[in-house]
Parts: C-alpha cells; structure tokens; sequence
C-alpha cells in the first residue's frame, strides 16, 4: 500500500492545505475556549455528525462542523445567522441523543448474580450506546457464568466517567426469545451488571 | 429477518489456511486500527469496538471493511488533544487565553 | 508497490479514504516503520485456525489438558502459546452427542482472533450476525450442518468481553491418529459451530 504517490506524506508538506482549514482549526478552539466545553462534548459533537456529511466531508471539515453546531447550541450564534453569512447551508451535527454522564455512580465490586440466578434484562432502549441487545431486552433468562469485572461501554461513551461492572453470561430460551415454538434452542448473551434486574 | 445468506460467501473455500483479506487497503486498514488502538489508546480496544458497533448500525448493509474504515475515521477524530507537533503550538496558544471556570 | 509505480486501476473512494487515513496517522506519528507490513504478515500467515486447531487436538488426546480447556480457556490455550488480542478471556464450549454450540457477535465482529484468525466475510454479514440467533437449526441447515432435533443447539453472542471457542467432537476412527494428524482433521468452522467434524 505504498503507491499512493500524491497523497504520501512528505517532510516538507505544510500541516494545513487551505487557508480555511487553519481557520477551521483556529475556530475549533476559540468554541472551546469559550464554552469551557468537555472532551466529551466535543467528541460527541463530531459523533453526532449526519453519517452521510460526514463521510463526505474533509477531516477540517469535521471541526468546523463541530465548531459552528456547539457554538449555536451554546447560543454563541444563530443557525440563520451562520447562514446568512455563508450564504447558503451550513449543516450541523444532529441533537444529543443522550445526556453526557458527569457522575457514572461508583463501581460494581461484587457481582449481584451468581449461576442459576433467574434475571430479566431492563426494558430500556437508550439513545446512546450501548452494548444490550435489542433482542433480549425485557427478557427472562437464567445466569450461567459469572464473568470479569469491565468497564461499563455505555457510560464510557458519553464522557469521561467511568464505572466497572461484572459481567454475566444470561441463558435464555429461544422459544421466550421469539415466541415460535422453536425447541431446544438456547441463545447465551454476555451482559453487564446494571442492564439486569432479578427476576 | 429473512434474508438470506449471501450463496458467494458460502462458496468462498473454508481450508484453514484461507486469506484474511480480498485487497490490500483492507489488510491497511485493518493495521492502521490496531496502530492507533495501539499507539493512541494505549492497548484499550474498547474505543475502537464502540466506533466499530456504531458504523455497522448506522448502515447494516454496507460491506464489512468499508464500515470498519468508517469506525476508524470516526475514532481518529476524537484525537484532538494528540496534535501534530506543528499543531501543537497553535493549540498550547489557544489554551493559554482559557479563562478557567 | 513503489511511489513512483503506476496505478493500473482506478482507486475506489474507500481506497482513498484508507489512503488518507495512512497518511494522516503516519503523519501522528502513531504508525512506526513497518507496522502495517508486521500487522498483515502476521494475520495472513501467523494468526490462523491452525493455532485453534492444535488447541482442539491436544485436548482430544490429554484429558487433562481438556479439562483445564473447558474450565479456564485463557490460561490452557496459553501452554500452548497462543494469546493476545482479542484472546484475553476465552471461553472454550464442548460438543457432545447432545449439545451442538455455535458462535456469533451480533453488534459487530467479535471473534477469538489469537486461535482462529480473523473472522470470514459470512461471520461479520447482517444475515448471519441477526439469523443464527432467530433460527440456528434452519441457519446451520443451510451452511451444511444439519442437526437432528433431538440435539440441542447453544448460541453464544459475543456481546461482551469473552471471546468463545467450540471444541468439537472427534470423528470416529480417529483413535490411533497422531496429535499432529488431528490438528489437521479440525476446521475453522468447525470451531466456530457451523460444521461437524
């Protein structure tokens, strides 16, 4: 993969390309700046870009997109406003889908379940990320192995916090799973501490 | 949920030896994330597994490698405190007129 | 490949992005010399179902060494030193007349890379990642490993940090066979769960 001669680097090769992109850069900071804003919210800003803008958009792009979304929603300035002087659209990242975790709550030592333990997984459908199957939630199935102690993905996503949870392997009946009268089929997941309640 | 398996894939030979990768740039991408979960994350796979989780239901149809360089783009933009040393000045600047809250 | 070798088909977008990428990171700093050529040599030739498949045999011709397997997968799939990534905690699930396991990670590509390699293109496929948990038997029916009714089916989904492994039955007639001979009667899928030996 070393034939990709116009776009290798070279030691002469200047860090910004356009004037623009200094400008986005230097922006990028002054938002910060002024907003105090977290490493997290700026993460989440660029995460929150529309995928397709996104992947169509240069990496300076991506801070400038970054920039203008936190300094409207910090109500630096207006969407219209940035639009008026561009003279045209100025897309933005899309809304936060789930609050940034400033207090993630302390560690999980001791695992709540042991093998054989009846548990449901939590009926909830975050907006951020998670790693609990859809298809499990609200379902009922037995522990069959206590696992490690790891640090919980959902909260690690959205922000700098972090809390560590056991984790468990959950049997569950296929038939339960999707009420087909399938038999002798068991479908194990591994889940964390808090996405379970006992059943 | 019906939809069935691509027969292409099945006919793809199942010897032990089989190659891991159809094209370079996907055995590229593939190091590059490593080198980045490696260098810039000090080992912790579990940004990039989130990128990667992301990717892959933001478009379920797309082909594996292409939303595995998607979750790699997207992880190397969460890096901006780990500038480049000619940006780093730039930015050692910008923090200096932080008025701390 | 060499910077001044000419390019005798065009570069798709994905290529370019990748490209770009190369670039960006090398420019970082985070990509030393020969990392990549490291990476990929090791994947393609290095890291492979071979690893799992000596892992398999030997646990056919040493109870003991079996025993270990199924109760603490990481530590005996190290004796025979194999480790790493994605192999930090592994979970090894036996075959029998009566229980058939099969693998699967349904939000991404989860996968024992350190004993098996890097998943094939049908593992990492929204067919396979959202069937084989909906319908196994009608699933590994179609892959070519029909399983009587009266055989329970165990689907594991990687969703978590454990990374499994199926050890399979050994085929009979195999009784004399040299460790070595066995290693090579074991398939990738087979220890992923879509075949039987």
């Amino acid at each position: 993969m070393q034939g990709f001669g116009p776009v290798g680097h070279s030691a002469a090769e200047p860090a910004f390309h356009d004037r623009w992109e200094t400008l986005a850069f230097a922006l990028f900071w002054v938002v910060e700046n002024a907003l105090d804003a977290s490493g997290g919210e700026l993460r989440h800003s660029i995460e929150r870009m529309d995928p397709g803008h996104y992947l169509t958009s240069s990496y300076y792009e991506h801070w400038l997109t970054s920039a203008a979304t936190l300094a409207v929603e910090h109500g630096l300035v207006t969407r219209s406003e940035l639009e008026a002087r561009a003279g045209g659209r100025f897309p933005l990242s899309g809304p936060v889908l789930a609050p940034l975790v400033t207090d993630a709550g302390p560690d999980v030592d001791e695992p709540r379940f042991g093998a054989g333990d009846r548990v449901r997984v939590r009926e909830w459908h975050p907006a951020g990320h998670t790693r609990c199957p859809r298809y499990v939630r609200g379902k009922a199935g037995v522990v069959v192995r206590v696992d490690g102690i790891y640090s919980v993905p959902d909260v690690e996503a959205h922000g700098s916090a972090r809390r560590h949870e056991p984790t468990y392997s959950v049997r569950f009946d296929a038939a339960d799973l999707w009420r087909d009268g399938q038999r002798g089929v068991s479908v194990h997941v591994d889940l964390w501490d808090s996405y379970l309640e006992r059943s | 949920m019906s939809t069935p398996l691509r027969l292409s894939d099945l006919d793809m030979p199942r010897r032990n030896g089989e190659l891991a990768f159809d094209a370079p740039w996907q055995s590229t991408v593939f190091a590059l994330a490593a080198a980045v979960v490696e260098h810039a994350f000090g080992g912790d796979r579990e940004p990039f597994r989130r990128q990667l989780i992301t990717a892959i239901a933001a478009e379920p149809g797309r082909p594996y490698w292409e939303s595995w360089t998607a979750a790699l783009e997207a992880l190397v933009e969460t890096l901006p405190e780990r500038a480049r040393p000619d940006e780093t000045t730039a930015w050692q600047a910008s923090r200096a007129g932080v008025v701390s809250s | 490949m060499s910077a001044e070798g000419h390019h005798p088909a065009p570069v798709s977008p994905v290529e370019q992005r990748v490209a770009a990428l190369e670039a960006l990171l090398t420019e970082r700093g985070l990509v030393p010399e020969g990392f990549i050529e490291e990476i990929t040599r090791r994947y393609e030739s290095e890291i492979g179902p071979m690893n799992g498949a000596k892992v398999v045999a030997r646990a056919w011709v040493d109870p003991g060494y079996r025993q270990r397997l199924l109760a603490e997968g990481t530590a005996a799939i190290a004796e025979l030193g194999f480790g790493g990534a994605e192999g930090d905690h592994m979970v090894v699930v036996e075959n029998t007349a009566a229980v058939h396991n099969v693998i699967v990670c349904t939000l991404c590509s989860c996968y024992p890379w350190p004993v098996l390699g890097l998943p094939p293109a049908w593992y990492k496929d929204a067919a396979y990642r959202a069937r084989v948990v909906r319908e196994p038997r009608v699933v590994l029916a179609e892959m070519g490993c029909p399983l009587p009714d009266d055989v329970e089916i165990r689907v594991w989904d990687s969703s978590a940090e454990v990374r499994y492994l199926v050890l399979p039955q050994r085929p009979p007639g195999t009784e004399d066979m040299p460790e070595a001979g066995l290693a090579g009667l074991v398939t990738r899928d087979s220890m992923i769960g879509v075949a039987r030996l």
